[in-house]
């Protein structure tokens, strides 16, 4: 594990935490935003809308005005002979509709009556153009609110004929009811726009045609009034793409080439944001689909547009309707950013917590792991209280705990047997060097004594035994006695207390033994097995029996070391053979060569070896009362063999 | 006497040493004895003849079997054999076990020669008695399975009751006349080849069974 619990659990903790919140905010946010920009479409639907209805309304008076107007003259009600009854007329219709800025009529003749608010020496001023034949004359006549005449004047210079005018035009061709386009009137320098109806004969015949003008600045004061967002904006197109009406009045009309205002077109606006937003404007495409929405980008920001045709009442014209996305979804995006920092630093608080909670977790498990690694190096006591600590640890203590004691236990165990094997070693290796001496010395002695017999009793046959022949035989035989009496005396001498029998677990020592050998057998790279079936108590010296173990352990060590054997490998296997336990030591040595004599003393294979191993070993297991032979029926395995004695139940 | 002996006699000598069987041998020889060498007890169980009389000369640290296994393996075969142990070892404890185990004597090497011809002489006298006896029991046995079954029950009351053998009393108690027990006492005597009741008595101690 490269990553400390702590770390591990503060950055899951954090990292789940900022996933969660992150989660949340964006799909919150998703979803409010969808909600928030078709609130804001509906936002702009019903302020175009609104300013639809609200120009509908608007203009709605003069169409009604000029169509009372032409019933009323087309009726008679009014002579349109009696021009002074027509002013009449004309100036109280003006006077209750306070929209119109004008009101007149002009016949097939030429002839004019036309009332209008003024700013000069009376509220309103009527101008009258009458044709008698190739005469004209121009009369206008400023009124007061009561009709009185404030000033009259002639104005020999005015040549106006209303017939050729383009509302007069428009009126007579289509025989009803029309609006001209926009204009901007020259009087007042105001955008207008004019309604003309025609009147018509009993015949049918065209006698003249009544104009309503109305200043559609109002609109524009409308449009200015009109909340869409907080940046948001409606202007009013004509059909040709003129700018009609802007909630910046300014920005309606320029001067033309020749000196005359006209209407702003969409390029002229000094807005970049309009511009863009109207760059693809068709007017026929609005009118025929009803409605159309689309977004556009500008700087980096999101735009929405809307255009609406103003139906119903014959008008060409489209409102259109732009706002910044941000203007609606502002707010949701500076939450978003919020949340976001929001959630990074509860994400780091998550995460200073996960770590203070894995201090919190881990501070027992490292006393714990500090107490166990002292305990493991003898420290402190496995007794020493146990730190405060979860009970899975305690658990995990008291098993360690056992397992460390255990493990002492064996350590002490072997230990002592090592030292007590070196202790029985040194005395026992003498011993057995003299012990060893004697047996092989009386061999040839006796043998000796045997032939001196010989020759004493052959010599005797001799009817005339030779006695210095005699004599002299006499005193070897003597000699070769006083030999075998030293080598007995050394023998007493040497012999020690063999050791008591006692009862022990030969498994533990096969165990015990091996372990002793690691060491030897780490350095070569020999591995041992042991196959133990259970055993009942062994009886004999457990040191001595060790120290066989061991010779026979080493014996293969060095064997498959010296031939280079692979594997090196050692099975001691150990069962029991009714009141014997007999065990086995293999290797995978290349055995014992068959003219070899072993467990004869000084005798050796080894450079360097006293030949004292097997013997001494045999001797042992034969003084314990046991039996150490060579097994030569594997073939692919060296095998030694002793028995031990054991309790039979 | 002693030619009397080896002339019947045998000295069978186990030892793994060739140079301590040759002249072990070679002197035993010279001196008289029938010698038959052997260098492993089991080469001794596959030849030996326990009718042959003589001892065995065992040397105690044999490889494989060793001395004192051939002693347990023998008694274990009811072979009575007398057994000198001769060792090169010495060592008290393991000579302490081969006499409880019943040998004739146990020599460390080297030893004197008349310490061993002694030993052998004796043991010999004491296998040849062994025989005797055996001899002896197997032929008195012989005899008393000559006796009917009324005479068996006769011989034996006399033989549990030695103070109570007049034919009076064996008739009243075995339920027969004392004539007629007079008369099938005389054929016991006869047929054992004995003259009198105490001589049956003395018989009686050489066979373990009677009935």
């Amino acid at each position: 594990m490269r990553y400390s619990l702590g770390f591990i659990l503060a950055i899951s903790l954090a990292g789940l935490q900022f996933l969660a919140i992150i989660i949340v905010v964006s799909t919150s946010f998703v979803s409010s935003e969808r909600a928030m920009l078709d609130h804001a479409r509906g936002l702009m639907r019903d302020a175009g809308l609104n300013a639809v209805d609200h120009t509908k309304r608007f203009l709605e008076p003069a169409r009604e005005s000029a169509d009372l107007a032409s019933r009323i003259l087309q009726s008679e009600v009014v002579s349109t002979a009696d021009p002074a009854e027509m002013e009449r007329y004309l100036f109280r219709h003006l006077q209750s509709k306070a929209q119109l800025s004008g009101i007149y009529y002009g016949d097939e003749a030429g002839n004019f009556v036309y009332v209008m608010r003024s700013n000069g020496p009376g509220p309103y001023r009527t101008k009258f153009v009458a044709i008698d034949g190739e005469e004209r004359t121009t009369e206008l006549i400023w009124r007061t609110e009561d009709f009185s005449v404030v000033e009259r004047v002639f104005d020999p210079e005015d040549i106006f004929d209303p017939r050729g005018r383009q509302w007069y035009i428009n009126a007579s061709t289509a025989k009803a009811g029309v609006w001209t386009s926009p204009y901007i009137f020259f009087s007042s320098q105001q955008p207008g726009i004019t309604v003309a109806a025609p009147v018509l004969q009993s015949n049918g015949a065209l006698e003249g045609v009544v104009g309503v003008d109305i200043e559609i600045a109002e609109i524009s004061e409308f449009l200015s009034g009109l909340a869409i967002g907080t940046e948001g904006a409606a202007i009013i197109l004509s059909d040709s793409a003129e700018v009609i009406a802007h909630p910046d009045q300014t920005q309606i009309s320029v001067e033309d080439a020749d000196g005359t205002l006209g209407f702003a077109q969409i390029d002229d606006l000094g807005d970049p944001i309009a511009r863009t937003a109207l760059a693809d404007f068709n007017p026929a495409a609005v009118s025929a689909q009803g409605s159309m929405q689309s977004e556009f980008a500008y700087q980096g920001d999101r735009f929405m547009t809307l255009l609406l045709p103003i139906s119903g009442i014959d008008l060409p014209w489209t409102i259109a309707v732009f706002a910044p996305e941000n203007d609606f979804i502002q707010g949701i995006k500076d939450n978003r950013r919020r949340n976001t920092w929001i959630a990074a630093i509860i994400s780091l608080v998550t995460a200073a917590v996960g770590v203070l909670l894995a201090e919190l977790i881990l501070r027992p498990v490292r006393a714990f792991a500090v107490r166990t690694a002292l305990v493991s190096q003898g420290e402190v006591s496995t007794n020493a209280p146990l730190p405060r600590t979860y009970q899975e640890l305690r658990k995990a203590n008291q098993t360690l705990i056992h397992e460390i004691a255990q493990r002492r236990d064996a350590d002490r165990k072997v230990e002592e047997l090592s030292r007590d094997m070196s202790h029985f070693s040194r005395v026992n290796v003498m011993g057995q060097m003299a012990t060893g001496l004697a047996h092989e010395l009386s061999q040839p002695l006796t043998a000796i004594t045997q032939n001196v017999d010989a020759a004493i009793t052959v010599a005797k046959l001799d009817p005339n035994p030779n006695a210095e022949l005699l004599s002299i035989l006499t005193e070897l035989d003597e000699q070769a006695h006083q030999g075998g009496d030293i080598i007995r005396a050394l023998r007493g001498f040497v012999r020690k207390d063999e050791g008591k029998a006692e009862h022990f677990d030969l498994s533990e020592l096969i165990a015990q033994t091996s372990r002793l050998m690691h060491n030897e057998t780490d350095t070569h790279g020999v591995t041992i097995n042991t196959q133990l079936a259970p055993l009942p108590p062994a009886i004999g010296n457990r040191v001595q029996i060790a120290q066989v173990l061991i010779n026979l352990m080493r014996n293969a060590v060095d064997a498959m070391v010296g031939a280079a054997s692979t594997p090196k490998q050692i099975v001691i296997t150990a069962r029991q053979n009714g009141d014997k336990i007999e065990v086995w030591v293999d290797d995978t040595g290349p055995g014992v060569a068959k003219d070899v004599t072993l467990f004869k003393q000084f005798q050796t294979s080894k450079p360097d070896g006293l030949g004292l191993g097997l013997s001494i070993s045999r001797s042992i297991i034969e003084a314990n009362a046991g039996h150490l032979w060579y097994d030569r029926t594997g073939a692919d395995r060296s095998r030694f063999c002793f028995t031990v004695p054991c309790e039979t139940t | 006497m002693r030619k009397d002996q080896t002339s019947r006699s045998t000295v069978f000598l186990i030892d793994d040493d060739d140079k301590i069987r040759t002249t072990l041998s070679r002197a035993l020889i010279k001196r008289q004895f029938n010698v038959r060498a052997f260098e492993s007890a089991t080469r001794f169980l596959e030849e030996y003849d326990p009718a042959e009389p003589g001892c065995l000369v065992l040397d105690y640290g044999l490889p494989e079997m060793n001395g004192l296994e051939l002693q347990k393996v023998l008694a274990d075969k009811q072979i009575a054999i007398p057994i000198i142990f001769i060792s090169g070892h010495g060592g008290v404890p393991e000579s302490v076990q081969a006499m409880k185990a019943g040998a004739v004597d146990f020599l460390e090497k080297p030893f004197r020669q008349h310490v061993l011809v002694d030993c052998i002489t004796a043991a010999f006298a004491a296998d040849m008695a062994a025989r005797a006896l055996e001899m002896d029991r197997k032929s008195t046995q012989e005899r008393f399975s000559k006796l009917t079954t009324r005479e068996r029950e006769i011989a034996n009351f006399m033989i549990a009751n030695p103070s109570n053998t007049a034919s009076k009393e064996v008739g009243r108690e075995l339920n027969i006349s004392p004539r007629t027990v007079d008369h099938h006492r005389a054929r016991i005597l006869e047929k054992l080849g004995i003259h009198s009741v105490a001589e049956l008595i003395d018989l009686s101690n050489l066979v373990t069974d009677l009935t």
